[in-house]
């Protein structure tokens, strides 16, 4: 018997005119999710929005659909050529859950990766009540689609359960992962260092608290000569990470840099505080799951999914991101060595429960209920 | 200023003015106003009652105003003009007009009923949600669920107003001991018989369990709030094959740690409307293997297969949970020792100093 076939969709892994690509959290999951699929015995194939190409990658065909229009965030005539595409296809993935709209396959399955309309700019995308309407419209005939709905995080289905109701049998909350075995914590202590370093692991965009992060940063070093800050992440273009040096470069134990994954787990191990400041837009982070599974104690926003991971002052700290906020946080870690540890090592164990095993079983799971 | 803080609330007292009404929200207004008395505030009460009343509870003047279940607008539009003075909203969904200066406070998302159609939920959060936000000054959320999901809805408004303190546990009075040694597990649902609390979830699976372990029974810690739900919770109960292993008791609050203690599992199965529920905190408190669900604040407490189980609602993934604990006494121990070490994140102390901190910004003395 040969192997079941699955489509799956995204819009951008590759950038649709260029090879670039940049692996933020949604491309490793995707590949993550393609690998698992091959190692249950399917065939994977990928469709995403382009010139028409196929290309590869990590021995998946990545097919691209010249489309370009794009209304409340939905992808109509994405979803439309994909349903016509895939139709050799036995199942279907839609990695994005807005891209079941307006028509999705019978036996498939679509993923959240967390709430992106909390932001106060989405408001310039559907800010008036009549346009939220119709994204909640279109919402509702996305979810309706597929026979389940994965989620990442608690905080997206307690969201629909309470807009969209109708669908609250669908949902599956899958966590994201974390390889433990990857991202451990030291094997001992760094020794006689006498600075505190503080982490900030994300691209440099105002959702992910890079402003606020900076400020507390300017603060807090010139406050304390035995505390310095890491930044380390993308910005979306090249200006931004212009800035970013001039600026690191101008500041007193400062730095900026960025690193591929496989250098992240000796980044985090050599952190002392991790921030995730999110202001929206957060699911489980990975970034999150990481820094705790090298037992770093984290001090994250109150978004999305953060709460799913983070019990405030046990395992790390949930605040609002403001400056003064987290100038407080960061401030009562770095002056408590023990209080670091504790936390650290709770991070750890509760990271364990997240683990990429784990992660595969809850899929095998889900795939195995519906991909029959 | 003055010293005076009116509370207004559903029925901190059933609506006679007599018997103090059991439930999360009557506790956290008790222990709210324990902590503004301390503060030096005059605290009253003004409520929902058959006939108006005054009456007081526990030194608190309380103030009963005629009500009837259909026309309750009519009600908390009386109380709003008798009342003058600074006033504290208890619940959310008790009225859509505010004064000027004042807290309102969110239990937890609540509309979320599976069988509501788009636009019946977005007349609960188009009315109430946006009222609070608008008006009060500060919306004072007991869980992030509700934070998260209002800031879904409105993005900036919810940013700005809504504060998050956790629910609270009395760790002297909740806190790990051994179970007495017996042959049989207990299993214990300490909710109210509502069906928001997935009592008919918990109900579905039990004859099988009870057929399948003879060492297994469960326990319902349940309230007498409702003749009619007891009058189908002991029907049913007559009913079932192994009833002589369905037990039930009434207790009162301060019978709870005994409860709690001679419990190995306790279930927390709820369908909707939940925020960061105290018999899951006081359950995380007394080391006990938790079953909960994914919802509402809940998902802030336990971390499933960490300090407890967090599941779907449905009756496969609840029957499955228990069997899983059933069998695995070791990972009850696990998941309960590391319950009593989250628990002590949410220490009534600290919910008091976040509270203290939020008062004396907003009602200053």
């Amino acid at each position: 018997m040969s192997a079941k076939k699955v489509a799956l969709l995204t819009t951008n892994f590759f950038h649709p005119s260029s090879e670039r690509i940049i692996m933020g959290g949604a491309e490793r999951y995707q590949v993550d999710l393609c690998r698992l699929l091959k190692e249950l015995g399917f065939h994977v194939e990928v469709w995403q929005i382009g010139g028409g190409w196929t290309r590869e990658f990590d021995g998946v065909a990545i097919h691209s659909i010249p489309v370009t229009k794009s209304e409340y965030h939905t992808f109509p005539d994405l979803a439309s050529a994909f349903y016509e595409n895939s139709m050799a296809f036995d199942y279907a993935i839609y990695f994005i859950l807005t891209l079941a709209y307006p028509i999705a396959r019978e036996k498939s399955i679509a993923i959240s990766h967390g709430v992106f309309w909390d932001w106060p700019g989405f408001d310039l995308m559907a800010g008036k009540p009549e346009e939220r309407q119709e994204w909640l419209r279109r919402l509702g005939i996305a979810l309706a689609g597929p026979q389940k709905l994965v989620s990442v995080d608690t905080n997206t289905i307690n969201y629909f359960n309470a807009t969209l109701a109708g669908f609250y049998h669908k949902w599956e909350y899958i966590p994201n992962y974390v390889d433990t075995d990857l991202f451990s914590p030291p094997a001992e202590e760094p020794a006689g260092r006498d600075t505190v370093r503080v982490l900030f692991p994300r691209r440099l965009v105002p959702v992910r608290g890079i402003n606020e992060a900076m400020r507390a940063a300017e603060q807090l070093t010139g406050r304390y000569p035995w505390i310095e800050f890491h930044f380390c992440g993308r910005g979306h273009d090249d200006n931004a990470e212009r800035l970013m040096t001039r600026w690191a470069a101008s500041r007193e134990r400062c730095s900026y840099y960025w690193k591929p994954l496989e250098m992240m787990p000796a980044i985090y191990r050599q952190a002392d505080i991790v921030l995730i400041p999110s202001r929206s837009t957060e699911g489980t982070s990975l970034a999150a799951l990481e820094a705790m599974a090298c037992g770093k104690p984290v001090i994250a926003g109150q978004a999305g999914g953060l709460s799913d991971i983070i019990i405030h002052g046990y395992n790390g700290y949930l605040i609002k991101p403001t400056v003064e906020n987290l100038v407080a946080a960061i401030e009562e870690l770095a002056r408590d060595q023990d209080k670091r540890k504790l936390m650290g090592r709770r991070a750890r164990e509760v990271a364990l429960t997240f683990d990429r095993k784990v992660w595969a079983e809850r899929w095998g799971r889900v795939l195995g209920e519906v991909f029959r | 200023m003055a010293r005076e803080l009116a509370i207004f609330v559903p029925n901190l007292l059933d609506w006679d003015g007599r018997k103090p009404v059991i439930g999360g929200l009557e506790r956290y207004v008790r222990a709210l106003a324990e902590l503004l008395t301390a503060m030096g505030y005059e605290v009253s009460f003004h409520q929902n009652a058959r006939r108006d009343f005054q009456t007081t509870h526990r030194g608190w003047p309380v103030y009963g105003y005629q009500a009837d279940l259909q026309h309750l607008n009519l009600t908390i539009e009386r109380i709003e003009k008798s009342v003058p003075g600074r006033v504290l909203y208890s619940s959310i969904l008790q009225q859509v007009a505010y004064r000027p200066g004042s807290i309102c406070i969110s239990h937890g998302v609540w509309w979320e009923h599976p069988g509501f159609s788009p636009a019946q939920a977005r007349a609960y959060y188009e009315s109430f949600v946006a009222a609070a936000l608008t008006q009060a000054r500060l919306v004072v959320s007991c869980d992030y669920n509700f934070l998260n999901v209002a800031r879904a809805i409105y993005p900036n408004l919810a940013n700005h107003k809504v504060q998050v303190i956790p629910n609270f546990v009395d760790r002297e009075r909740f806190y790990p001991c051994e179970k007495e040694r017996g042959q049989r597990i207990r299993v214990l649902y300490p909710r109210r018989l509502v069906l928001e609390r997935g009592f008919t979830l918990l109900q579905a699976v039990i004859p099988e369990l009870l057929a399948a372990y003879p060492e297994l029974e469960f326990q319902f810690a349940i309230d007498t709030n409702t003749p009619r739900y007891l009058e189908a919770f002991h029907a049913w109960r007559q009913g079932e094959t192994h009833n002589e292993r369905i037990l039930y008791c009434h207790p009162d609050f301060e019978a709870m740690p005994d409860v709690y203690a001679a419990a190995d599992i306790v279930v927390i199965p709820t369908i909707f409307s939940e925020g960061t529920s105290f018999s899951c905190l006081e359950a995380m408190a007394m080391g006990k293997a938790i079953i909960a669900t994914n919802v509402g604040g809940l998902t802030n407490l336990i971390i499933d297969n960490y300090n407890g189980l967090l599941i779907h609602p449905t009756t496969e993934y609840l029957s499955q949970a228990l069997r899983f604990l059933i069998e695995h006494p070791q990972e009850r121990a696990r998941l309960g020792k590391n319950a009593a070490a989250s628990a002590r994140a949410f220490d009534r102390r600290l919910w008091e100093a976040r509270w203290r901190q939020v008062i004396s910004k907003v009602y200053p003395l």
